[in-house]
């Protein structure tokens, strides 16, 4: 259930997309309080590549989808492009994250009924854009899926899984990006080609890049780097 | 609206045994309503039987001996009797030398015909007598018939003898002759209608729980992809849209499908039935020998109506859930316990230990199944139980037949049930999918994967069994007791009793016993054939 959250508004820079105040997520395990995610403040200005690192189990993808809108935190603030994301009501916030946010799965989640061009296009569809656009046959191109295109996930490997998931979200030119260990399933080479394609989306776009990673040399490209620990972000 | 049709579509073509095994539930669901709609017809029909007092007679008045001769020769007679068997004949009065005739059953349409022959040619009509004392008792009768008939020949105020004279020849000749709304109300509405509409209050109750059932199933092995749709910017209103046009896809699918499942029903009901035909060449208890088209409609357009219902009760009920919660998949069971560092997982015993504890891990799905199944067991329990006690009460065709039909009932839903549970239990295994498959990579052997897997079904069945008896009993005593009130029987004895307190037991295990095994077997078999990766991976 929605939690009822307090209307005290804070005054946000224009210039930083994303925003987040005391952010906090626990649950109950049994009869232990775990807190996953401990008390976190963090501020990504337009344009910047913010790369999140840690061990497994240390909060990160947890936070990373409270910062999508795609969890809920059991308390603190989330503000994306100024827009308080838990004050919103569900349609605007469904919208919102249509046109407005990419979000790159650590485990694809494609949709297993319909082939790969389907399940990009279906982002363009959601978000109201009815024409075909040149963009999937670049992204396609670049991402080298070109050829799998009418496949279904079920046919395809973990590694091009991963890749029409990268076109998936960047289909839409979306303002910000999330990315949830993008290169997980990838060999080196593919790696280097996907972060290179991400970055060069992010300069022509001038997106904002949120990426939880493993991968020591990927954070290194990044503006500014979180480590998490327990819990606890805190910036390198 | 379009992009969600459009989604429930591709989903159709990309899983089309989800959607043939959903449509042929959906369509055992609606064979049974079918069914149920026969059935309860052939009950009014088996009602207004000839073998039943009161029934095709007709009855005359101070005949001579002449007349009633006569009338004993007319082919379309059957029998007759020369006093009514619970009025005495009195003398002077409209009771005077009652001479009873019951026509043959064949042709009512015939008989009436020659019932008005024989008025002609014997000026009965013009003759007939009448006692004063008796008008108000006639105006009383009369008037339910005329309101039963809305028979415009009959007026209030209108002397009793053309009353009387009208509505003889409208009872002749009328086509309600044939089905004869006024003895079924007044003479045997008593015993008909409290367990008419118990039967049907359970019956609908039970396909109410299948259609709610399927759907939050196919809802929830659904999570994930509504998870994906949600995370993409589909609204809650178009995951809505999306499992409607889905439900609609399925039901219009049962349609045809359940037309052919009860023509192959009622063809072979038939020819099981054919040697139990009565001594006058009829059958009196049978169903229609053609399903009727505008009820298999009727049923269809209920069916969708409750299934788009249960779609949108199934969706309200998780409304409120985040798309993280429908994305992680509510009650699945992530492999990814074999990463986290736990001592429990650094050796085979210690997975398999935890593997053994998975029903108390995921109580909440075993809690639902066996609710599920200890809710849809007992009806076709109790149609057993009826059956075979229809069997022992006499020997004429009709209990023979009736018999008959409620064992094919019974089997028609206990199919249909063992679909639904099937279902369910079938999804119930899947989810371990990916953890018995871990099982296979660290070394455990297809009968290590029995291990963990049988005792959770065997504890599904005890479970089920203790409520599905407990369910059974009530409802069964409660009909009992219902009849036994109404038709002023007595009561049973502790031999019955017993009797059937032990039937009810072997019709729960016979019943029980397949829907808690079935689903796991069959996922079983698929799950020993596949790739162990594909298994870990979830990919059927």
């Amino acid at each position: 259930m929605r939690k009822h959250r307090s209307t005290e508004k804070i005054d946000i820079p224009a210039d930083d997309v994303l925003v987040c105040r005391a952010l906090t997520k626990s649950y109950f395990q049994g009869e232990t309080h775990i807190k996953a995610v401990n008390d976190c403040y963090l501020t990504v200005k337009k344009g910047e590549f913010a790369a999140i690192i840690g061990e497994s189990g240390s909060g990160k993808s947890t936070l990373l989808h409270m910062l999508a809108g795609l969890d809920e935190p059991s308390s603190g603030k989330v503000y994306l492009a100024g827009k308080d994301l838990f004050d919103m009501p569900d349609r605007e916030l469904s919208d919102f994250r249509s046109q407005k946010i990419g979000f790159i799965f650590q485990s694809f989640h494609l949709l297993p009924v319909l082939t790969a061009k389907e399940n990009i296009l279906l982002a363009q569809k959601i978000a109201g854009a009815s024409h075909y656009p040149r963009y999937l046959d670049e992204l396609a191109k670049m991402l080298k899926i070109d050829d799998r295109l009418h496949h279904l996930p079920s046919e395809m490997s973990g590694g091009q899984q991963q890749r029409v998931a990268v076109a998936r979200a960047l289909i839409n030119r979306p303002a910000i990006l999330f990315a949830d260990e993008p290169t997980g399933n990838l060999d080196e080479e593919s790696s280097e080609e996907l972060i290179r394609l991400l970055l060069e989306t992010r300069a022509e776009l001038s997106q904002t890049l949120v990426m939880v990673t493993h991968d020591k040399r990927i954070a290194e490209r990044a503006d500014r780097i979180f480590t998490m620990k327990n819990g606890v972000l805190r910036e390198m | 609206m379009k992009i969600s049709m459009w989604y429930a579509l591709r989903d159709v073509r990309s899983r089309p045994k989800q959607f043939i095994s959903l449509a042929t539930v959906s369509a055992a669901i609606l064979t049974v309503m079918i069914l149920a709609v026969l059935w309860e017809g052939a009950l009014w029909r088996e009602d207004v039987m000839p073998e039943k007092e009161h029934n095709y007679h007709f009855y005359f008045y101070n005949l001579s001996d002449e007349d009633k001769a006569y009338i004993r020769s007319q082919p379309w007679v059957l029998t007759t009797y020369d006093a009514y068997s619970e009025l005495e004949s009195v003398k002077g009065t409209a009771h005077e030398n009652t001479f009873r005739v019951r026509v043959t059953w064949e042709n009512n349409a015939k008989s009436a015909t020659y019932a008005r022959e024989l008025f002609l040619k014997r000026g009965i009509i013009e003759n007939e007598p009448y006692d004063k004392q008796y008008e108000r008792e006639y105006n009383s009768n009369y008037e339910a018939l005329r309101i039963a008939w809305n028979d415009a020949d009959v007026k209030n105020g209108m002397p009793i003898e053309t009353m009387a004279r009208n509505l003889t020849i409208t009872f002749m000749l009328d086509k309600y002759i044939l089905n004869n709304d006024y003895t079924m109300k007044t003479l045997n509405g008593y015993t008909m209608q409290p367990t008419f509409l118990l039967r049907t209050f359970l019956l609908m109750l039970f396909l109410c729980a299948a259609i709610l059932i399927l759907t939050l199933e196919t809802y929830r092995a659904n999570f994930r992809e509504y998870g994906t749709l949600r995370a993409l910017g589909f609204k809650n209103g178009q995951l809505l849209l999306v499992n409607l046009c889905r439900t609609l896809l399925v039901s219009a699918a049962a349609i045809p499908v359940s037309a052919l499942f009860t023509f192959v029903i009622v063809r072979v009901y038939y020819l099981i039935t054919a040697p139990f035909r009565t001594s006058v060449g009829s059958v009196y208890f049978t169903i229609d020998e053609t399903v009727p088209v505008a009820a298999l409609f009727l049923l269809a357009i209920c069916l969708t109506a409750a299934s788009l219902l249960a779609s949108v009760i199934v969706f309200a009920m998780h409304k409120s859930k985040t798309t993280m919660s429908y994305l992680r998949g509510e009650d699945t069971f992530a492999v990814s316990f074999v990463s986290k560092t736990s001592p429990r997982f650094e050796n085979a015993a210690g997975v398999l230990g935890y593997c053994r504890l998975y029903a108390v891990r995921a109580r909440a799905m075993l809690s639902r199944y066996t609710v599920i199944t200890a809710i849809m067991m007992p009806l076709p329990m109790f149609y057993l139980v009826v059956g075979v006690s229809m069997l022992g009460k006499d020997d004429s065709a009709a209990s023979q037949i009736s018999a008959i039909y409620t064992a094919f009932q019974s089997v028609a839903v206990f199919v249909t049930t063992l679909c639904v549970t099937h279902a369910a239990s079938r999804m119930f295994a899947s989810s371990r999918s990916a953890e018995l498959g871990v099982i296979r990579a660290i070394g455990g052997s297809k009968s290590t994967v029995r291990s963990v897997t049988y005792p959770i079904a065997a504890l599904q069945f005890g479970a089920v069994l203790v409520l599905a008896l407990l369910i059974n009993g009530v409802i069964t005593d409660a009909f009992a007791t219902n009849i036994a009130v109404a038709s002023r029987e007595n009561a049973k004895t502790i031999a019955e009793l017993l009797a059937s307190g032990l039937l009810g037991v072997i019709s729960a295990v016979c019943f029980v016993l397949p829907s808690a095994f079935s689903g796991l077997i069959s996922f079983l078999i698929g799950f020993f054939r596949r790739p162990i990766i594909a298994a870990i991976r979830e990919v059927e």
